[in-house]
């Protein structure tokens, strides 16, 4: 299954309205979307030796918040450098969350991981 | 905004009084703005078991955009029975409890996009504003009794949309105080509209713990940068910022709270795409 990729598309199969950050400021947070769905796939693809493509687009949108937690979480399990080589992200409608999440979620969030360690 | 601070002043006299008469039937003139202000001031003083009864405007134009507006909706007849439910979807206050209500944001969205197009479309950039501000008030602004409102009005003679959002929590100053006293501690008394000009910056949160924090409020700024928004305004604590003019001053009538105001029309639609 190397150099496979696994879409997924956060409209069609996860929610048409992301929320918050966190759980317990309102329904379908980042934090629900990583431990429910990111981790998950992130796991199978880092096992396969393929990728991971998210689709972004088709939502009413997304607070940056939603973004920086799913993919934060992502990079404190799995490390920058896991994540960079199977990640990938589709966001043709609004290019500056794709900008956001490679220049600076995971770049801060490898930060605050080393930071852990 | 002195009435408003004046009005949730009244909290203060929980053990006076346990009714309000709020009067408004000299009212001539009310807009959006105005109507979610006070409707979100009265929810505020509401967790102080205050009762409201009042007088709706005389002048019937005022008389029917609070009728409209969906405030009835939130209010009991001295019966207790309901006033009849607003069905008028181009004016509406959405009320929020401790959590965002994404679909029904969304849903308000969808509202205006089809009042500006006739499309029932998404329009993401104006749903991502609503969701930075939301959950802003739900993590920082309060410690109990979380809530926000959400207005919209749809101006069919100048075909836009007003939005209005509105918090009662301690306003982003501070809860930049409250967040980072060590980086503002430098920051000279009184230079409040800097602090909040620099928070949508991104000049604050660069401790390695908050690191990727903060990116809530320069989103709003860019949004409005990019004309996807018009006439985005905010009014926290004692200052004022436009947006658009990049004006920022002090002012007299401190707001307890914070209170955004900003428009959308067909142009903004064709620059959010």
């Amino acid at each position: 299954m190397e150099n496979s990729i696994k879409k997924y598309s956060v409209a069609k199969e996860f929610t048409n309205y992301p929320g918050p950050r966190y759980k317990n400021q309102g329904e379908d947070s980042g934090q629900k979307f990583f431990e429910n769905v990111l981790d998950k796939l992130m796991a199978d693809v880092i096992e396969e030796g393929g990728k991971l493509e998210i689709d972004l687009d088709g939502t009413a949108g997304y607070a940056s918040s939603f973004l920086d937690e799913a993919f934060g979480e992502l990079v404190l399990k799995y490390s920058m450098g896991v994540v960079l080589r199977h990640l990938l992200v589709v966001s043709e409608l609004e290019p500056d969350w794709k900008e956001m999440i490679f220049k600076e979620t995971i770049p801060e969030w490898e930060e605050k991981r080393l930071e852990k360690i | 905004m002195k009435f408003i601070n004046n009005f949730k002043n009244v909290k203060s006299y929980e053990k006076l009084f346990d009714t309000l008469y709020l009067d408004m039937s000299d009212i001539t003139n009310v807009d959006i703005g105005a109507i979610s202000l006070l409707l979100s001031a009265q929810f505020d003083i509401s967790f102080y078991d205050f009762n409201f009864i009042g007088k709706l405007p005389l002048d019937q134009k005022s008389h029917e955009f609070f009728h409209n507006s969906g405030y009835l909706n939130h209010m009991r007849k001295l019966n207790g029975e309901s006033f009849a439910v607003n069905n008028n979807h181009d004016l509406i206050l959405k009320l929020g409890r401790e959590h965002t209500r994404n679909e029904s944001v969304g849903k308000a969205i969808l509202q205006a996009v089809y009042f500006l197009t006739g499309s029932r479309d998404n329009y993401p950039p104006a749903y991502s504003l609503i969701m930075e501000m939301a959950p802003n008030a739900i993590e920082h602004a309060y410690e109990e009794n979380k809530h926000w409102m959400l207005g919209m009005h749809c101006d069919e003679e100048n075909k836009i949309v007003s939005f209005t959002f509105t918090d009662n929590g301690t306003g982003i100053i501070n809860t930049l105080n409250r967040k980072y006293p060590v980086e503002l501690r430098d920051k000279i008394l009184g230079k409040n509209v800097e602090v909040l000009q620099d928070a949508f910056n991104k000049k604050y949160g660069s401790r390695t713990n908050e690191i990727n924090r903060n990116k809530g409020l320069p989103r709003i700024k860019k949004i409005s940068e990019d004309g996807k928004i018009n006439k985005l305004l905010l009014i926290t604590d004692n200052v004022y910022l436009d947006f658009e003019s990049n004006i920022g001053k002090l002012i007299n009538n401190k707001f307890a709270g914070t209170f955004y105001y900003w428009e959308i029309d067909l142009k903004c639609l064709s620059n959010g795409k």
